[in-house]
């Protein structure tokens, strides 16, 4: 009782006293005067009783926790015999795992603070056991660890106080002891509340979380796991065990190297814990819980205020979910484990919990809506236009195979498996179009595509397997309208195929299966079981269209107007209200003249195509324009259009290509060094007065000799600038070859190096990047091979393009890109806007390939790989859905990291094996280039890295994507000024391109300015340069 | 006057306690004693260091009381820095003695520094000590030497500067001494820097 109350009942009695008095009840007086004073001492004695049992109590607290942390600390320190065995307590499986199953994921229940041995409290038993039937087979469940305790040893065994523990266990568990056994039961919770306070200690945790993670540790070991495996882990934490959860997984992950998730039920989390080494934690809260709501206030690292904790950062890059468990208290009978009581929608707590854990274990649980956007994007407006979508085209349409080509042997579309499906399928759907023709069958079906089962496949699968949960910045940028892959949100385990299919809000991800596709047949299918599936080894290369021709647009046959049918209901729901369908689209029907490769001349079969009219994009521009286009002079040598037929057999051209870019017939070529990084450093971007035109120069890295370079300069006369030179029908006759300079250094099958960048959109109509007098412009890597085209009979370069591109609002999906994708295609390609530069680089001891051990070594292919590495990086922005262009993270800067890791790695491929340096050197021409190639990797080094060493995210390859530039934001800005080289995308090419010069590279630069039809609007922006 | 008086005294910021000690004919000897209670207090919460440099349990005791004396020393340093200040910036003719009893006094509040070592709330603990102790320091100098708390303050700042400067320079090769007593008491080279030690738990205990 308070002193406050004592002194009102005494004011009450002296009230009281002076009323007797007055009404002369003296016998009343005395006797209540008497009552009195007995009360107030019996008061004072009780109060002072109080105080000093609650002085006991504070004391002994204080000495239990003085000694608490000393089981931890003794543990650390050896003080316990050497030989003492962690593991000799590695918990059971809830449920055994039938013979012969893969375990998909392992999961380890860490009970609460009233636990003192490996038995639960009841409630607790059977929540386990309902969880284990709910979940499929395949999914671990482990039970009995003892958390708080260092050694993994129950309370109530081989301890001083045992009998005291397992006395107050017996009262936990039957309650029948009245006050008393409360009394003593509670200890076991004090004791573990203690516990907790050492997990979450900033100096004890890190010394107690190990050894939890030890006993993770061995218990996974115990029940079949080994480090490196890969299987998923989730580490499930109830109370005081969510907190034990979250200081035990980072150094589990560090262990393991797996992907670790946490479920937190009612879990009292410090928040000073590394969260972000986890995938994900799912928090899950009753409204009435009262214990957990403690947490966020006495955990100052979960105060808003602190916004650089663990806590705060990992909420704030979606790393964390709260899910609410609706009118749920804490424990007992009206806890998430509560058997009877119900919520209003019937169900018990019990039951809803395990429903929602069972949900997020097996990766189905859509546990947090997504945010949807308020602002509509370009591919929201651009999917309004029935041709930029793929139901548009029937695949049961044909071409004349005389005049069109297949794109590629292997194309479809790709299809995300919803999640139930996806754990059968582990991979996506393919719906083919076109399939080599052994496999005709197939076109029209719907079939699985898998990753190839070889152990490099798997090893970059699992590099760039993540969960995918969004980040705020994710979430917010959505709703600004950025495409981000919304319908992997709260997937785990996302792999590069999935992230792929997922990555727009439609399944109309086009792509060609490149390399290796393997076809495997099953011979007894079922209906729910197709009978084909295929696997391949690399990331499938996004296109438009299904067949291509190569065509001279003679005149304007109409204009067609056709109404946008359905157009909206394929966007999302939120941005439709928004979104106005234009209600009449317009279609140019051309007459077109096809190549004939018997006289080489457009003089074949002519037909009528369609180009529809594009979309206008929200800057005011349209993408591409069809205006004049026959007018062109690059009509001339004919353009490759690339489409499919529409349900009325029309030819619809999604996308086009000039001819004349291609072709290995340059308009100048350049021999010597200085005369060709001149020519790169001063003219190649020169963009005024260009528009609409292209260039091709070669140049020869090699010295100059005589007067040769007289000779060649301009030799081929420039078809752009001037009045087009249209070649004789008797100079398109003869082989190519004799007649090119480009035969001397380029032959079929060649690869190149291609360093893409590309300008910005001026003019009336500018883009709002480029409304300030710097232009940063865009940078990607790619490869060119020379290939022989079937249509025309002649060498031309095919170029794919490797696009470590952010998030944005076209949906561009960074990726691997056919030219005629990324540049060529009418809506969302940049040929018609954007002056582009792409320099090819042939240098044999690059893009050529060393023979070792008998196997083909290119270090182009190294670089590759770790392209493709970064761009399935970037689709999911390391797990937090998005990626954002800033100055330590950008297109260029994450490209060249890739280029950078290629580079180490071949490095410590020739530093740790001496052999391997041999076979580079075994006969004298390898042993030329392999020098050549040390040259080039130190001199692109010391040109990356200006400051002597690699930024840190580079030396140690962290997931660090998807942070937003606000975020880190000095920190970014630093480290893009330490990498300043490849911070602007048209340096970064330069620098690259002159490394490769200097050992005598031939390059061929392919530059284009807003070419297809003429947009009086628009005006070619060339990148800032930046001085040197 | 005994002990406890002073003890009890000096944390409840009593100036007169501070007046009677120095006065007491006892008084160097109860300094003494609330300084070694003080540094014991200290070097237990200190221990998880000893814990983490993996020492074994008897040297672990060893190296709490030397820790203690240690201590003791490194209060001496630190009363001599402050002397210094008085003398030079303010003039102060006060004996040292007198200075060093009131200093040691004021350390009667790091008698609960066992308490840091609780967990959790041992880091809240150990600034609420820091910021009572140097209370207390403002109170005794404030009696005893008749400076004002701005003085007071200052005396205490720069008698810490001095203290750094000091360590760093001619005090290196006595603390020299002292890591050497300590390293050999407790029988292996102790890292107690803070990064070296969050390190050493970074690599793990098998390591």
């Amino acid at each position: 009782m308070s002193n406050r109350k004592i002194s009102r009942w005494i004011g009450l009695g002296l009230f009281t006293l002076v009323l007797s008095l007055v009404i002369g009840f003296s016998t009343v007086i005395q006797g209540v005067l008497l009552a009195i004073t007995l009360t107030l001492a019996g008061l004072a004695a009780t109060w002072n009783f109080s105080l000093q049992i609650i002085s006991i109590l504070i004391i002994t607290l204080m000495f239990a926790g003085l000694l608490i942390p000393l089981e931890a600390l003794g543990w650390w320190a050896g003080w316990y015999d050497d030989d003492l065995d962690t593991a000799s307590y590695p918990g059971t499986l809830e449920e055994p795992i039938p013979e012969n199953t893969d375990i998909r994921k392992y999961v380890i229940y860490l009970d609460g603070i009233c636990q003192s041995h490996s038995q639960y409290l009841p409630e607790v038993e059977i929540f386990l056991n309902e969880l284990a039937i709910a979940l499929p087979d395949d999914i671990a469940l482990i039970r009995g660890l003892m958390p708080y305790s260092v050694l993994n040893k129950p309370l109530t065994e081989d301890r001083w106080l045992s009998f005291l523990w397992r006395k107050a266990d017996h009262y936990q568990m039957t309650a029948s002891g009245g006050i008393f056994g409360l009394l003593i039961g509670v200890t076991i919770n004090i004791r573990n509340t203690l516990i907790v306070g050492v997990a979450a200690d900033q100096r004890y945790g890190p010394i107690y979380n190990q050894a939890t993670a030890q006993m993770i540790y061995d218990s996974l070991i115990h029940h079949g796991y080994w480090r490196g495996c890969g299987i998923p882990i989730t580490i499930l934490g109830y109370s005081g065990g969510g907190q034990m959860a979250a200081g035990a997984a980072p150094y589990v992950k560090r262990a393991l190297a797996a992907p670790i998730e946490l479920v937190s039920l009612a879990g009292v989390i410090s928040g000073n814990h590394n969260l972000l080494a986890v995938e994900h934690l799912y928090h899950i809260v009753g409204d009435n819980d009262l214990v957990e709501k403690q947490g966020p206030v006495i955990f100052p690292r979960r105060w808003q205020l602190l916004f650089l904790s663990y806590w705060n950062r990992a909420k704030a890059r979606g790393k964390i979910s709260f899910i609410s468990l609706g009118p749920v208290g804490h424990n007992a009978a009206n806890g998430p484990y509560g058997a009877e009581a119900r919520l209003p929608d019937g169900r018990t707590h019990l039951q809803q919990t395990v429903e929602v854990i069972s949900g997020i274990l097996q990766g189905t649980s859509a546990v947090v809506s997504a945010a949807r956007a308020t602002t509509p994007s370009h591919y929201d407006l651009y999917q309004q236009a029935a041709f930029n979508r793929p139901e548009f085209y029937p695949l049961d349409q044909t071409v004349d195979p005389g005049l069109y080509q297949a794109i590629a042997p292997w194309l479809g579309r790709l299809i995300l498996p919803t999640p139930q499906e996806r754990y059968t399928l582990r991979g996506v759907w393919f719906e083919v179009h076109h399939a080599p023709t052994e496999y005709q069958h197939l076109i029209g079906k719907v079939i699985p595509l898998c990753w190839s089962s070889d152990a490099a496949t798997q090893r970059f699968v699992k590099t760039t397997t993540k969960a995918v949960h969004f980040s705020q910045e994710a979430e917010d940028s959505q709703r600004q309208g950025v495409i981000h892959p919304d319908r992997l949100n709260h997937w785990q385990q996302v792999d590069p195929l999935e992230s792929l299919a997922g990555a727009r809000p439609n399944d109309d991800v086009i792509v060609a299966l490149t390399d290796f596709v393997e076809v495997q047949s099953a011979d007894n299918s079922q209906e729910d079981h197709p009978a084909y599936g295929l696997r391949i080894n690399r990331e499938p290369l996004q296109i438009t269209g299904r067949y291509y021709g190569l065509v001279k647009i003679l005149q304007v046959a109409e204009l067609q107007s056709q109404t946008a049918v359905e157009t909206l209901t394929i966007t999302n729901a939120a941005s439709t209200s928004i979104l106005a369908a234009p209600a009449i689209q317009t279609s140019r029907l051309f007459r077109v003249a096809h190549y004939d490769r018997a006289t080489h001349q457009f003089n074949g079969a002519e037909e009528i195509v369609s180009f529809p009219q594009v979309v206008l994009s929200k800057y005011g521009s349209y993408p591409s324009t069809t205006r004049d286009i026959e007018k062109m002079p690059l009509n001339e040598t004919g353009w490759y259009i690339y489409g499919a037929k529409d349900a009325n057999g029309m030819f619809v051209v999604q996308a086009i290509a000039p001819r004349a870019l291609f072709r290995l017939l340059p308009d100048k070529v350049i021999i010597g060094k200085q005369k060709s990084w001149r020519y790169l450093k001063k003219q190649a971007w020169q963009v005024k007065g260009k528009k609409g035109q292209i260039k091709s120069v070669m140049l020869v890295g090699a010295e100059e000799t005589g007067n040769r370079e007289q000779e060649t300069e301009d030799a081929i006369p420039d078809h752009t600038l001037k009045p087009v030179r249209v070649a004789s029908p008797q100079e398109l006759t003869r082989s190519l070859e004799p007649l090119s300079p480009a035969s001397q250094f380029w032959n079929e099958g060649d690869r190149a190096l291609v360093l893409h960048v590309y300008g910005g959109i001026g003019g009336k109509k500018r883009e709002p990047a480029a409304r300030t007098p710097i232009f940063f412009g865009h940078f990607a890597y790619g490869v060119a091979t020379v290939i022989r085209e079937p249509l025309a009979d002649e060498l031309k370069f095919d170029i794919q393009y490797h696009q470590v591109y952010s998030h944005n609002i076209d949906g561009i999906v960074a990726g691997r890109f056919a030219w005629n994708r990324f540049m060529g295609d009418r809506q969302i390609g940049w040929l018609g806007t954007r002056p582009v530069c792409d320099v090819l680089i042939k240098l044999e001891s690059f893009t050529g390939a060393f023979d070792v051990y008998g196997k083909k070594y290119s270090v182009l292919n190294v670089l590759l790989y770790e392209l493709e590495v970064m761009i399935a990086r970037y689709r999911i922005g390391d797990g937090t859905g998005g990626t954002y262009v800033g100055p330590a993270h950008n297109c260029c800067q994450d490209s060249n990291q890739a280029l950078y890791a290629a580079l180490k790695r071949v490095r410590n491929a020739i530093q740790s094996d001496p052999k391997f340096v041999e076979e580079l050197q075994d006969d004298p021409g390898e042993a030329e280039r392999f020098e050549q190639l040390i040259k080039l990797t130190e001199g692109i080094r010391q040109k990356l890295l200006p400051f002597g060493s690699a930024r840190a995210d580079w030396q140690n390859n962290q997931s660090s994507l998807g942070i937003s530039p606000e975020e880190d934001f000095f920190q970014g800005v630093s480290v893009g000024l330490r990498s300043w080289r490849t911070l602007l995308p048209r340096v970064a090419s330069e620098a690259i391109a002159k490394q490769f010069l200097d050992q005598g590279a031939t390059l061929w630069v392919l530059r284009t300015n807003q070419i297809g039809g003429n947009d009086p609007d628009i005006e070619p922006i060339a990148p800032t340069q930046f001085g040197w | 006057m005994n002990f406890w008086d002073v003890e009890v005294g000096a944390i409840s910021l009593n100036p007169e306690t501070y007046r009677r000690v120095v006065e007491s004919s006892s008084g160097g000897l109860i300094a003494l004693g609330v300084l070694l209670l003080s540094g014991f207090s200290e070097a237990i919460a200190q221990g998880i260091v000893l814990f983490v440099n993996r020492v074994k349990p008897l040297r672990f005791v060893l190296s709490l009381a030397i820790a203690s004396i240690l201590f003791v020393f490194g209060f001496l340093f630190w009363a001599g820095s402050t002397w210094m200040v008085l003398k030079i910036f303010f003039g102060t003719r006060a004996p040292l003695i007198q200075l060093l009893i009131t200093l040691a006094v004021s350390f009667a509040p790091k008698v609960f520094s066992i308490f840091i070592a609780l967990p959790y709330l041992g880091v809240p603990i150990s600034i609420i000590l820091s910021i009572w102790s140097f209370l207390a320091f403002l109170v005794g100098i404030r009696a005893t030497l008749g400076l004002d708390l701005w003085q007071g303050f200052w005396c205490g700042v720069l008698g810490w500067a001095v203290l750094q400067l000091l360590q760093r320079t001619v005090g290196r090769p006595v603390a020299n001494i002292g890591k050497w007593i300590r390293n050999s008491v407790a029988g292996v080279p102790l890292v107690t820097d803070l990064k070296d030690l969050e390190r050493i738990i970074a690599q793990g205990r098998r390591s």
